[in-house]
């Protein structure tokens, strides 16, 4: 995967390229949003690692110029500590996600794996079936070995979220994000909870488990 | 005794208004003087020109009975022939009229009367002949009637005393006015702006003051309630309110330094361990993890400050939507539900529908949520924790609370401080920064927060209101 990465602070920039290098990425540097904007436009990357405080010009207006000069890449954009109206901007100006400094690297890396292999097409799939699950997003209606599963709103919201997006890690703060919209940390298990419940009608019955708890980092849902 | 600084006073503002209204007064007084001067005088002449008038009728009528020898014989009979102006001035000192009949047809020649007074124009002419009488210049008004091509009339009459005495009076009534006037309008305008110059020269002086050395001195105010106590208890009620800011910023400073010292001095504890275990991977990852535990620690802090900053800065009030408060409610019952069932805690809810606020929905979420936390982390066992919803005076009253341990009674007054922890919560995780979030964002939604006293446990009740303030 081609990963370009627009960041003017060295450290960070380090940081994040080596980690994405160890996982076998090819990573590209810029430095300020001029010289990123123009390897964005020219070059072809499967993710596009923005930062929004850049010297000269605001990241958003720089997502903002990329999008309309037709650039369709998937755009990560990385911010100071900030409140949510940060977070709305920049998905407004056409970032895909947004990702808060100084965030654990796991995070980042479970954001790039599930943007540069985002296919469009799953989203219209009407029914999703994997390892014997079968989830119609229609009906909200799941079977696994064709034994009804009963879920609560929630807990189908959390399932449908990993079942679209298999084999690869899901976090807790991309959950807490899009499941409930909160972009808050908290401390209690609220995550946690949830997703233990809704396995325990998913996996517990069943001898394969479809979900992997990742030890420190999240879930992954893949067939056994 | 305060010093009267003459040039600076002069230099005030109320002392322009001083003068600038009292010339606006006497330009009205010199308008309406004038006024009634006309208006006199036009009455007075009035008079005199009916009297003239009645007098020239008489003779019309006397030519008219008797013909011209008639009126001629009257005429000699009423006034003997005068020869001299100083026997006419005679006549008219005594207030009485003078006159003339004249022949009309042949150059105007006299019929009678005296010849001193003869005019050609019919009607009024100017007021020409004047004489001395006493010190004063007496001007005589004239009228001239030709009654038909044989007879014509003219008739001289001074003017009446009353009509130099209205005038006199107001002469001098103008001249006082210029002379009392004037002077009064500056002493006012003076002595007005003196006194306001004083009070306001204290509430500048004590201002000054505490511009150069931030103290507890606050302006004196009298027992008045005028504007400038009313401008002194505002300036006070600021000055308090920064003050407040004030101390806020250093409780602030020594509790972000206290609290960032704690994790802080872990993590160069946990480093020195490192150093010492360098050759041991298993203690590596365990001292790797403390250290990972503490950043995490302090960054929360710094997110929380931060977090508060903004909230408390205003701004996201602009970002105010009407949201559905009960909705709201319910979803984050669904949501904490089972984080309580997980730790042994019950929670209940008893929410009336289609309750709207104009708010800024993530951040009621996030004062919710707090609260909720708080008591999932400081109750007991099988602790009881409820949401409830109801209106409330033209707005809505929203009670969290629980049967846990609750608050000390010397604790209530400080648990919406920043970086303030109970004594029995130290133990616990946390950062003492939870319940300055909530209290900052019912401030934000003009909302008013209550620990209700007498209670087992902790109960917030938070008043919302449900009409928007605008």
């Amino acid at each position: 995967m081609n990963i370009l990465l627009i960041e003017d602070d060295d450290e960070i920039a380090t940081f994040v390229r080596k980690g994405l290098q160890e996982q076998q990425y090819v990573v590209e540097h810029a430095a300020s949003a001029e010289q990123g904007i123009l390897s964005a436009s020219s070059g072809t990357y499967d993710v596009i690692i923005f930062d929004r405080l850049l010297p000269g010009m605001d990241g958003i207006d720089a997502v903002r110029v990329l999008r309309q000069s037709k650039v369709q890449t998937p755009i990560i954009m990385l911010t100071a500590m900030s409140g949510i109206d940060d977070r709305v901007a920049g998905l407004e100006a056409g970032a895909d996600d947004y990702l808060v400094k100084p965030f654990a690297f796991s995070e980042l890396l479970a954001r790039v794996r599930a943007l540069g292999r985002r296919k469009p097409i799953i989203n219209e799939t009407i029914e999703i079936s994997i390892g014997g699950l079968i989830l119609n997003r229609a009906t909200r209606r799941v079977t696994r070995d064709a034994q009804e599963i009963d879920l609560l709103p929630r807990e189908y919201k959390i399932l449908e979220y990993m079942i679209m997006n298999p084999n690869h890690v899901i976090t807790r703060t991309m959950l807490l994000e899009r499941i409930w919209g909160y972009s808050f940390d908290p401390k209690t298990s609220l995550v946690q909870t949830h997703v233990s419940r809704m396995r325990a009608k998913v996996d517990k019955p069943f001898d394969k488990e479809l979900i992997k708890t990742v030890r420190g980092a999240g879930y992954v849902f893949s067939a056994p | 005794m305060f010093s009267l600084p003459l040039k600076e006073i002069l230099k005030t503002y109320t002392f322009r208004m001083a003068i600038v209204s009292s010339l606006g007064f006497l330009l009205t007084a010199i308008a309406s003087g004038l006024l009634l001067t006309w208006y006199l005088m036009y009455q007075l002449e009035q008079n005199e020109r009916h009297e003239i008038g009645g007098f020239v009728e008489t003779f019309i009528e006397h030519f008219e009975e008797g013909g011209l020898e008639e009126a001629i014989a009257r005429a000699n009979e009423r006034q003997e022939r005068i020869v001299s102006d100083e026997e006419a001035h005679n006549i008219f000192a005594e207030g009485d009229p003078v006159f003339v009949l004249l022949n009309a047809d042949a150059d105007d020649d006299v019929l009678a009367g005296y010849s001193g007074i003869i005019t050609n124009e019919d009607g009024w002419s100017e007021p020409v002949i004047e004489f001395k009488q006493e010190e004063y210049d007496v001007e005589v008004i004239r009228f001239r009637m030709t009654v038909d091509e044989r007879l014509a009339i003219v008739v001289a009459y001074p003017r009446t005393n009353e009509y130099y005495l209205v005038q006199d009076s107001l002469r001098s009534g103008f001249y006082w006015l210029f002379v009392i006037a004037i002077p009064l309008a500056l002493l006012t305008g003076f002595v007005l702006s003196a006194r306001v110059f004083k009070r306001l020269n204290e509430i500048n002086e004590t201002v000054e003051q505490i511009g150069h050395d931030t103290d507890r001195r606050r302006i004196a105010l009298s027992t008045n309630k005028d504007e400038f106590d009313r401008l002194g208890a505002n300036l006070n009620a600021m000055l308090d309110r920064i003050e407040e800011l004030h101390q806020n910023i250093e409780s602030m400073s020594v509790g972000v330094a206290h609290d960032l010292k704690t994790p802080l001095t872990r993590v160069s504890n946990y480093l020195q361990l490192m150093a010492q275990d360098i050759h041991e991977p298993n203690k590596l990852e365990a001292h790797l993890d403390n250290v990972d535990g503490q950043v995490q620690n302090i960054l929360r802090i710094i997110q929380s400050l931060l977090r508060l900053g903004e909230i408390e800065s205003g701004k996201r009030r602009s970002a105010f939507k009407k949201v559905d408060l009960s909705s709201l409610l319910e979803d984050l019952y669904e949501s904490y539900q089972p984080v309580f069932d997980e730790n042994n805690k019950n929670l209940t809810t008893s929410i009336i529908p289609n309750i709207t606020i104009e708010a800024d929905k993530e951040l009621l979420t996030q004062l919710v949520y707090n609260l909720l936390e708080n008591m999932i982390e400081h109750s007991q066992a099988n602790a009881q924790a409820w949401i409830r919803l109801q209106s409330h005076r033209g707005g809505a009253v929203l009670q969290i609370g629980d049967n846990g341990p609750g608050v000390d009674i010397k604790d209530r007054e400080r648990i919406f401080e920043r970086f303030y922890r109970a004594d029995k919560s130290r133990s616990t995780p946390g950062n003492g920064l939870g319940l300055s979030i909530v209290s900052s964002i019912a401030k934000l939604h003009d909302a008013d927060i209550v620990l209700l006293d007498d209670q087992a446990g902790a109960v917030f009740d938070i008043y919302f209101k449900t009409q928007p303030p605008h």
